[in-house]
């Protein structure tokens, strides 16, 4: 009797033969999660900025990072995910194993570029790893729908799968893409320098793409105004509603990453709309690609 | 929302042990990054950076002295832009050495060298302190 079934742990192999196809499938997803979480995050992984920030970032701050990156993992599972899933169980355990292989994958890359060294506390190497695991596991279950072999009837790309989904899909498109940018210097620096009316420049900018990127400039994966709906609803329901939470993402990533800190509500606001730049193409991208 | 092609719900496939353990471990990973970001914050929170530095060695090399040395902070906060001055009084007068550590994260040590010419120093033992950070 194998240990699973002595556990009594559900979705458990009913023979041998198919616990070793299981086993040996969840290895090669393991391996593409690993090459995914690296590809995803690299850039990341190498910027001093990151470095930094994991080491300084309030450890209030992290812990709500961590906790607010679990549920979009787990909205990504559902929808994506490195393998097909048919439970709430099966994407709680693919979350929980995105986040090992994504620290797995963080603390490789960051202990061979030496930036993870004995002489670092317990709390700097965990806020370091934690900063990073955020896209590195984000990569991890992406890996499965951009590089793996689908079966017939796997779900991935399946189109729509609700409109709280499509939100959940832009959120996590904003902070993928947000985190690329949040921590740099930059975005306070180009806050600072435009004018108000280059930021509702921007802002238009910003929303005009995400609709564009989404329905219009035809993109392999572009959505289809739905069924006896208008492109006007289309735009409000989705792209403004999107919008919108891509301002709160590019928000909250920038105070987590102490941007905010000794900052006039004008920087804070102009910071917000500079950030919301590339986290909207990443919201946009993001429907195209899940 | 995970339907196929026929509207059908996917099975609901074998977990293998493997898979249970690694997800197990990951749970644990998270279970254990937060307590530490508790930990730290009750033990630092409202803390300040405590600085202290330390000769390591000294070090002769191509008519110039090595000063190797560790900053520790002991302290609850990170410190930013932490300036070391090394001072050596010498028979011609003192000699001053700044180097800058970008920062130092709480309960962590860094290391640094600074460079003086050893005809300057003349042997003289060097001084080493913390004269500012943010």
């Amino acid at each position: 009797m194998s240990i699973a079934r002595i556990l009594k742990l559900p979705f458990h192999p009913e023979s041998g033969a198919e616990a070793d196809r299981a086993t040996r499938e969840f290895g090669y997803g393991l391996a593409r999660a690993m090459a995914g979480g690296i590809i995803f995050s690299l850039p990341m992984l190498m910027t001093q900025e990151m470095w930094r920030l994991g080491q300084t970032i309030p450890a209030e701050n992290m812990a709500l990072l961590l906790v607010v990156t679990l549920p979009l993992l787990f909205g990504l599972s559902r929808l994506s995910g490195f393998k097909r899933t048919g439970s709430w169980l099966q994407d709680a355990v693919d979350v929980f194993v995105a986040y090992a292989v994504g620290v797995a994958a963080s603390a490789l890359v960051l202990a061979i570029l030496g930036r993870v060294t004995p002489d670092l506390s317990l709390r700097a190497i965990t806020g370091m790893l934690t900063l990073q695991t955020v896209p590195t596991s984000m990569g991890a279950l992406l890996a499965q729908s951009q590089f793996g072999q689908h079966d017939e009837d796997d779900v991935i790309s399946s189109g729509g799968g609700g409109y709280w989904s499509e939100l959940l899909v832009m959120a996590s498109g904003a902070l993928f893409l947000g985190f690329n940018v949040a921590p740099t210097d930059e975005v306070i620096m180009v806050a600072h320098s435009m004018s108000t009316e280059a930021l509702l420049l921007l802002a238009v900018l910003s929303l005009l793409s995400m609709h564009a990127f989404v329905y219009a400039v035809e993109f392999r994966g572009q959505e289809a105004i739905p069924e006896g709906g208008s492109p006007r609803r289309a735009f409000l329901l989705l792209t403004v509603t999107g919008y919108a939470l891509v301002l709160c993402m590019s928000a909250f990533l920038l105070w987590t990453f102490g941007r905010f800190s000794s900052s006039s509500i004008t920087v804070v606001m102009g910071a917000t709309v500079v950030l919301a730049f590339p986290a909207s193409i990443g919201a946009a991208a993001a429907r195209l690609i899940l | 929302m995970s339907e196929n092609k026929e509207g059908k719900k996917p099975r609901s496939s074998p977990i293998p042990m493997a898979e249970w353990l690694v997800a197990a471990l990951g749970f644990c990973i998270v279970l254990g990054t937060l307590v530490v970001l508790a930990v730290s914050l009750v033990r630092d929170g409202g803390g300040t950076a405590q600085l202290k530095v330390r000769v390591d060695s000294t070090l002769s090399s191509s008519g110039n002295t090595l000063v190797m040395f560790t900053v520790h902070n002991e302290g609850g906060k990170t410190a930013a832009d932490v300036q070391v001055e090394g001072t050596a009084a010498t028979v011609l007068g003192s000699s001053q050495r700044t180097v800058t550590i970008d920062f130092l994260s709480p309960r962590s040590k860094k290391s640094g060298v600074m460079v003086f010419e050893e005809a300057a120093l003349g042997g003289a033992p060097v001084a080493l302190g913390v004269v500012s950070y943010r």
